[in-house]
Formats: C-alpha cells, sequence, structure tokens
C-alpha cells in the first residue's frame, strides 16, 4: 500500500506533522495551555475555511490566521493581562461557528471535499508537503537547539527572568512556532488529528515515564508509529484516515498508562 | 564602602497599581536581611524588583550591574508537574552561564554537584524534584540558587510549611553559606520568630502599607508591637532573642 505516490507523501507529512506537534505538545501541557492549542486550531481550520471560500490558498491563509492570532495571544500575555480561559474560548466558539457557516455556503468546499474535523491527509500535494517539512524542520529544529532555554523558561518563569533570559522573547518563539505548525497542518490533516496530536502522544510520553527527555521521545515515537498504523489500518479497512490515528494514539495512551503503573 | 542596591522613594506594583510604595533603602555588601510582613504585603514585589523582574513605578531604583543574584523561589512557585530530576532542576541556574543555545559544560555541571553537596542532597541529584520532602526540595532550590554563583542570595519564604527542625536546619544552612561564601543575603517571611535571630537589618512591611526599616539592636518588644500591629514580647534566650 505504501508503493502508491499518495500514500507516501501520506505517510511522510502525518510523520513530521505528528513528530513536531508531540515534541511541542510535550510544551503544550507543562505551560498548561490545551485549550489555547484547541483555539489555535479553529482559528487555523477558520483561515482555511476562508481560503476555500475566497478562492485564496487556504494553506497560507490559515497559516497567515493562526499566526496573527497567536502574536495577539502572546501580546495579551506579555502584558500580564493573562490569556484568560474566557477570552480563548470566545475565539474558539468564534472561529469554530465562522467556519462551519462559511463551509455551509461554499459549494466548493463541498465539491472538493473539504472536511476541516477530519482533514484528509490522503490528498496532500508535492509542494504543500515540501512546506510543512521545511517549518516542521525549522520549529523542532530550534526546539532543540535552544532547548535549555525553552525548558528553563516554562519550569519556573522567575527564576529564569532572575538569570536574566528573555523569556517573553523565549514564549514569543514558542507561541509562533506553535501557531506555525496548527496553521500549516490544518489544511491537509484536519483539527481533530492536529490536536490529537499535541496532546495524546505527549500524555503517553509523560505517563509512561517521569523523565523529561525519555517522555519527549516516548512522545515523538508513539506520534510516527501510530500514523504508520493508522494509514494502514485506514487503507486496509477503508476508514478515514484522521480519526484512525487518533484511535490508535488513545489505545497507546492507554498502554502508557498500564506501562507507567508497572 | 558604596551600597549595592538602593530604593529611593520607590513605588512597586503590578500594572499601575502600587503595592509598596514610598520605599528606601540601602542595602551594603555582605548584609543578612529580613524582610517580614504579612502575606500580601509585597515581600515578593520587593525581591522582583531587585531582581530587575519588575521595574519601579515610581522613584529610583539602583542595583550594581555587575552583580549576580541567587533567587531561591518559594517552593509552591515551582511547577511539580515537570518530570524534572533534582539535577536538571540546579543546572537550570547554568542556563545562561553556559551559552546561548550550547549544552552545558562540564564546569556547569561541576558547579552544580558542588552546591547539591553543599546543601545536603547531593546524594538526591537523580531523584525526581515532586517526590522530595518539602525540606528536602527547598535545599535543591537552595543548591540551584548557590549554583549562579551568586553575590546577593534572595531567599522567599524559605520555611514556609517547614516544621521547627526543617526550618532551623534551612536557616543555618544560609547562614554557614553566607559566611562560607560572603554573600549578601535577603530572606523574605511572614514568620519573624524564625528570622530574629538570622537577620542584622529589617524591614518591616505593615499591612496598612507603612515601611520601617529596624536594625537588630534596634529591636525591642514596644517597636516590635507597633510595627506588626499585634503585642509582641521577647526574651533573651541561650541560643538568641525568643519572640512570643
Amino acid at each position: 500500500m505504501f508503493g502508491e505516490a499518495f500514500m507516501q507523501r501520506a505517510l511522510t507529512a502525518g510523520s513530521i506533522i505528528a513528530a513536531a506537534c508531540a515534541y511541542l505538545g510535550i510544551f503544550v501541557i507543562w505551560r498548561r495551555i490545551v485549550f489555547l492549542s484547541v483555539a489555535l486550531s479553529e482559528v487555523a481550520a477558520l483561515g482555511v475555511a476562508i481560503g476555500f471560500f475566497f478562492g485564496q490558498t487556504s494553506f497560507l491563509m490559515a497559516f497567515l490566521l493562526t499566526t496573527v492570532v497567536t502574536l495577539i495571544f502572546w501580546q495579551l500575555w506579555h502584558q500580564q493581562r493573562g490569556f484568560g480561559e474566557a477570552a480563548v474560548g470566545f475565539i474558539y466558539a468564534l472561529c469554530a461557528a465562522a467556519s462551519v457557516l462559511l463551509v455551509a455556503k461554499n459549494p466548493l468546499a463541498e465539491a472538493r471535499g473539504l472536511d476541516l474535523v477530519s482533514g484528509n491527509i490522503l490528498y496532500i500535494s508535492t509542494p504543500e508537503l515540501l512546506v510543512l517539512s521545511l517549518v516542521s524542520l525549522a520549529v523542532v529544529g530550534s526546539q532543540i537547539v535552544f532547548r535549555k532555554e525553552f525548558v528553563a523558561v516554562t519550569f519556573d518563569r522567575d527564576f529564569a527572568l532572575s538569570l536574566g533570559l528573555p523569556a517573553g522573547f523565549w514564549d514569543l518563539i514558542f507561541y509562533l512556532s506553535l501557531g506555525a505548525l496548527i496553521g500549516l497542518a490544518m489544511r491537509s490533516c484536519g483539527l481533530l488529528f492536529v490536536f490529537a496530536s499535541l496532546v495524546i502522544p505527549p500524555m503517553a510520553g509523560l505517563w509512561a515515564t517521569r523523565r523529561i527527555h525519555l517522555s519527549t521521545l516516548i512522545a515523538v515515537l508513539v506520534a510516527v508509529f501510530c500514523v504508520s498504523a493508522g494509514l494502514a489500518v485506514s487503507w486496509r479497512f477503508d476508514l478515514p484516515a484522521g480519526p484512525t490515528i487518533v484511535a490508535l494514539y488513545s489505545l497507546a495512551a492507554l498502554l502508557a498508562v498500564l506501562a507507567g503503573r508497572r | 564602602m558604596n551600597p549595592i542596591i538602593v530604593f529611593e522613594n520607590v513605588a512597586l506594583g503590578y500594572g499601575s497599581q502600587p503595592v509598596v510604595k514610598g520605599l528606601s533603602l540601602k542595602i551594603y555588601p555582605g548584609q543578612y536581611w529580613g524582610f517580614i510582613g504579612p502575606n500580601g504585603s509585597g515581600k515578593t514585589t520587593i525581591l522582583k524588583a531587585i531582581l530587575g523582574i519588575l521595574p519601579p513605578l515610581k522613584g529610583h531604583l539602583y542595583r550594581d550591574s555587575r552583580l549576580a543574584f541567587g533567587y531561591c523561589q518559594q517552593r509552591k512557585a515551582v511547577e511539580e508537574l515537570f518530570p524534572c530530576t533534582v539535577r536538571e532542576i540546579a543546572l537550570m541556574a547554568r542556563t545562561r552561564l553556559a551559552g546561548l543555545g550550547r549544552p552545558f559544560r562540564h564546569e556547569d555541571r561541576a558547579v552544580v554537584e558542588k552546591c547539591l553537596r553543599l546543601c545536603g542532597v547531593g546524594h538526591l541529584s537523580e531523584k525526581l524534584f515532586s517526590e522530595l520532602s518539602g525540606g528536602q526540595k527547598q535545599r535543591v532550590l537552595l543548591a540551584r540558587a548557590l549554583a549562579t554563583e551568586p553575590q546577593v542570595l534572595l531567599l522567599d519564604e524559605p520555611t514556609t510549611d517547614l516544621d521547627l527542625k526543617g526550618s532551623r536546619e534551612i536557616l543555618q544552612l544560609v547562614a554557614e553559606t553566607r559566611k562560607q561564601l560572603g554573600l549578601t543575603v535577603v530572606l523574605v517571611s511572614h514568620e519573624l520568630p524564625k528570622v530574629i535571630n538570622e537577620a542584622e537589618y529589617f524591614l518591616f512591611l505593615q499591612r496598612t502599607g507603612g515601611l520601617r526599616v529596624v536594625s537588630k539592636d534596634q529591636l525591642n518588644a514596644a517597636l516590635l508591637s507597633q510595627v506588626l500591629e499585634t503585642e509582641i514580647f521577647l526574651k533573651n534566650g541561650k541560643n538568641g532573642i525568643l519572640v512570643y
């Protein structure tokens, strides 16, 4: 099945996005911003819907909109006003409603099988794959090179500031990375896959072990394995790829709970 | 000798709301200060200003630019969800010194191991922080603060939630380390009885917003009763002053 070109692209794209999301997801959980990542996923979905509605490149629209909203969130947080659960909830509801309305009034979206929730990773094009790979590489690469700075700022912000680390700058880089990844992955992978990749494999990693580096490695491995297995299962049983992968993520997380208790 | 930290009629706070007003204070090298006041009176806010995290709303704050600070946070401010070992937490102190985007050096690891040993937690370096007792956690945070190789050690409520023995051990460790390394110490606490025998100078922060700077030899029951707004009795005991 992976001899087909579209399956090879789907496997490559899915693995890259899932691995990058799992890596960032560990920090999403530590920073307690899971709900923010759902809201950003919904913002990206709205970007895709706007792109379709106006006949623009939905890939680029999702990226731009998510980046702008990420900057707004960061600015609010940086001014110590806090995101506020209510503000994040408002953005989530607004974007969810707006994207459904735009898709409902857009025959083109229906004709092209646009599914904002499940996505359709099997349809990913080579240029999209190339852009996704480059952005993911930049995001994860910067996270690995500056890992000790990101860990220090995430673990204890005041202590990091007392060391003279520019915590606001590292926060900005983190949120922009998160926004860029979500924004670019949404068009091809769908809200469910992107959000689940940010949360479930990192949870599996953190449940399986209480070691900071090992939990990150496990999260990435779980994500890549579940994408490969999920695509194979969806091919064999004619199931939608995104939800199948998420089901496997959940199974892996349950296994991680059991492994962690031993 | 010149002061290393000077507050001149400083107002501090968050947003435009001042928490501390009219603070004037000079801290000289090697001094041991105790900032005493009830919860919410602005003790931690002053520490953040000393660290440069919080700029003054009003007035002038001078900090010697050559100073290195060691900040020992309140234990409750430290994230326990993080699966970090004791060594990993202490190494965070070397994040800036190791260099941007560079891994920790052998020198960084050596300093951290030395500080962990100094604080009596060297044998716990592979343990998870979340698995330690309150006293052990406090020692780890103290070791992390010392691993920055500071000239000024800032301690925020280091004895809160510790029993009497644990509190004494921590304060004794601070006193010994100060003596050994020649540190300037600022200790924040809401528990006067625990720190009255440690500090040489006190800043009392009153619930009403009043501030009072007092040296140890000026302390007496009447003055303390006035600044703490409750009746205080002092008694000279074998091991120092008793407060009740």
